[in-house]
């Protein structure tokens, strides 16, 4: 058996029992975490051997598979995206089995990262978007979740890899034909345009970018936050795969300047949405996208040299996300799915560590102290500030914004309490939102406990096999 | 009745760049028209005389499996805007046969912006030049391209963003399928369009049955 075989089998088996679990949401929370935690620590002390051996059966380490044309390999350079996607499964799983949402966001996770490591393990890598629209898919299914509602945001999670594809197929071919590049120069610089089309698709720019906030408006908190991580991570390893095996694409657009361009344009969109919004979803749908631009500003800035800091990133920000996600889940169930803010009432006075939590985190995800991210977010400011003064203007504009926005969305949660009967909120995510906030602080004032991870997987990402 | 090689001679001699223009016009139909019955039929005629122009690409029976997929994705769609639709008509008391023609303002938005799009089509005439793919196809390729980001466009109900990616999805096939026409492009291509036909009709349900006054009874 394969390794690729056997993560595929072991996630396919953990959504199964987790789907049979589905009606306790706790239980199944705890399983799937439980599960993907052993799978990462696995992953992580896996030998550097041809073979290991697990549950009795021999896995080859190195094997490949064959399906559908596709030739699939669980290569040192996916293992570090795989690793960090299924450690922000089991942080999602686990919280989010603790705060009671929908029964269908758990037993979904797994499955959705079986299909992104489809995704990631596929060759060729011009034709490995079509697994990405599986992903998308499914992703599309985990924000319809299990309830009726406008399908705006499943709807939108579809657009971006069903456009991207038929470029990547274009640029495969030309570039599969060794002659063209001397016969038809048009055709061989056309085929290399249409791969930064589908590259720059990907990356959702404003205006692609409306499946993040639709994902804010019409999905779970849970589900919004971990399809914008997962994407993000799983894109980011295949557009830096994709240049360093196409390095020639460098000769038609340099991406270590549109990316921070592209960034920016997507935080500072957010900011001023953020800004003016009249709903708490619309709010988390732009923070969400706030935090996909800035997460891309810093790769752009700190081009090959800043990976360790962006799996550090990638790493530390399911903590924001779901201590966001946990004290926005918590006020969504006192008063309804995407609330106006003209109807808060009472937020704080009877949710107040949701309502803190919701805020905090919100703070700590454009970068506030005390919050996990500020780190990183205080480096990628640096960088911007000494290497593109316009870039980090416009940053600390969209900083700005998004800040006042949230100030905003302060202010009506803490209106006075108009229903007596409102509940306070649960014991068991006070506690929650508490030791969110609790493992962002720690991380937030010894960034270096994570140095020695980002590390490793830097040096497997760096492994072209 | 023919044989499937009759079949497929006949298929052969209908392929005539006259087929465009109805194309064209069912699929303006697509986009205006508000009853999802007379929306997917337009769909299906779509697809099927796409099937029959992609006659000048490839084999035959591999040109008609945009018959295949086609009249798999039209059914899937079907099967799940009907069970939307039966469990809200026996809801609401009203009767199956009853048509839903709505000229409300967003019908009649829809159709001032289409007669615009095609007016801008007819006068400007847009047209890539897709590599090896006949002038008179790669010209409706760029309008089924444009079709689908306009579709994309005009709502966000599963069906209409179907029909979109769908034409998209369309668009690209004459593009690749004029390099290459092996049977693992002809195959993703086709996963690709099953693939969408599937999740389109998963959330024609689920966006749908918001609709029903008593969803707990569904």
């Amino acid at each position: 058996m394969s390794l690729l075989v056997f993560l595929i089998l072991f996630l396919a088996g953990l959504g199964l029992v987790a789907a049979l679990l589905r009606r306790l949401p706790w239980l199944a929370g705890a399983i799937v975490a439980a599960a993907l935690g052993w799978l990462v620590v696995w992953l992580w002390r896996l030998p550097s051997q041809e073979t290991a051996d697990i549950l009795g059966r021999v896995v080859f380490l190195e094997q490949t598979n064959s399906l559908l044309g596709f030739t699939f390999q669980v290569t040192p350079l996916a293992r570090s995206p795989i690793l960090l996607m299924l450690a922000a499964g089991a942080i999602f799983a686990l919280v989010a089995g603790l705060l009671w949402v929908e029964r269908s966001f758990i037993p979904a996770i797994p499955l959705l990262l079986a299909t992104l490591i489809l995704f990631l393990t596929a060759q060729p890598l011009l034709y490995a978007p079509f697994w990405l629209i599986l992903v998308a898919v499914i992703m599309g299914v985990i924000a319809q979740g299990n309830e009726p509602r406008p399908a705006r945001a499943a709807l939108r999670t579809l657009l971006a890899p069903i456009l991207a594809f038929p470029f990547f197929l274009f640029a495969a071919w030309v570039f599969s034909q060794s002659a063209i590049a001397a016969e038809d120069p048009k055709l061989w610089s056309s085929a290399w345009r249409a791969m930064l089309a589908g590259m720059l698709i990907l990356t959702s720019p404003v205006p692609l970018h409306g499946w993040i906030v639709a994902l804010g408006d019409a999905a779970t908190p849970f589900a919004g936050a971990f399809l914008v991580s997962v994407w993000q991570i799983a894109i980011y390893a295949f557009l830096r795969h994709l240049l360093f095996a196409y390095p020639t694409i460098t000769e038609f657009v340099d991406p270590g300047v549109w990316l921070p361009w592209i960034a920016v344009v997507q935080m500072l969109w957010a900011g001023a949405f953020m800004f003016g919004s009249q709903r708490l979803g619309q709010l988390w749908g732009y923070l969400l996208l706030w935090m996909f631009g800035a997460a891309f500003l810093a790769w752009g800035l700190t081009g090959e040299l800043g990976s360790e800091a962006i799996f550090w990133l990638f790493m530390v920000s399911p903590l924001a996300l779901t201590l966001a996600a946990a004290g926005l889940q918590s006020i969504f169930h006192r008063f309804g799915e995407n609330p106006e803010y003209g109807k808060l009432h009472g937020v704080t006075e009877r949710l107040p560590l949701s309502s803190l939590g919701f805020l905090a985190g919100g703070l700590f995800m454009l970068g506030w102290p005390l919050g996990a991210l500020f780190p990183m977010r205080l480096a990628t400011y640096q960088v911007a500030e000494f290497r593109a003064g316009n870039i980090f203007l416009w940053a600390m504009l969209a900083l700005a914004l998004g800040v006042v926005g949230l100030i905003r969305a302060a202010r009506h949660l803490a209106a006075p309490v108009q229903d007596a009967g409102l509940q306070r909120e649960s014991r068991l995510a006070a506690w929650t939102i508490g030791l969110l906030l609790l493992a962002g602080g720690v991380i937030a004032l010894n960034p270096g406990l994570l140095n020695a991870i980002s590390a490793q997987m830097l040096v497997w990402f760096n492994m072209f096999g | 009745m023919p044989t499937l090689d009759q079949f497929l001679t006949l298929t052969q001699r209908l392929n005539n760049p006259a087929l465009i223009a109805p194309s064209v016009l069912l699929v303006a139909a697509m986009l205006v028209l508000s009853d999802w019955r007379w929306a997917l039929l337009a769909f299906a005629g779509v697809k099927v005389l796409a099937g029959v122009l992609f006659l000048q690409l490839m084999p035959p029976e591999w040109a008609l499996q945009q018959w295949v997929t086609g009249g798999l994705v039209a059914i899937m769609w079907f099967m799940a805007a009907r069970r939307v639709d039966v469990i809200r008509r026996k809801q609401t008391g009203a009767p199956w046969w009853k048509p839903e023609w709505r000229l409300n303002p967003s019908t009649l938005l829809r159709l001032a912006f289409v007669i615009l799009f095609l007016t801008v089509i007819y006068t400007v005439r847009p047209y890539i030049p897709f590599p090896k793919l006949p002038a008179d196809l790669a010209r409706y390729a760029t309008f089924l391209a444009a079709s689908g980001l306009v579709a994309l466009g005009l709502g966000d109900r599963p069906m209409r963003w179907g029909f979109g990616l769908s034409l998209w999805l369309l668009a690209a096939s004459f593009g690749i399928h004029a390099l290459q026409t092996n049977v693992d492009t002809v195959g993703m291509m086709a996963g690709v369009e099953l693939l969408l036909g599937f999740a389109i009709s998963y959330f024609i349900v689920v966006d749908g049955a918001r609709f029903w006054p008593r969803p707990e009874e569904a």
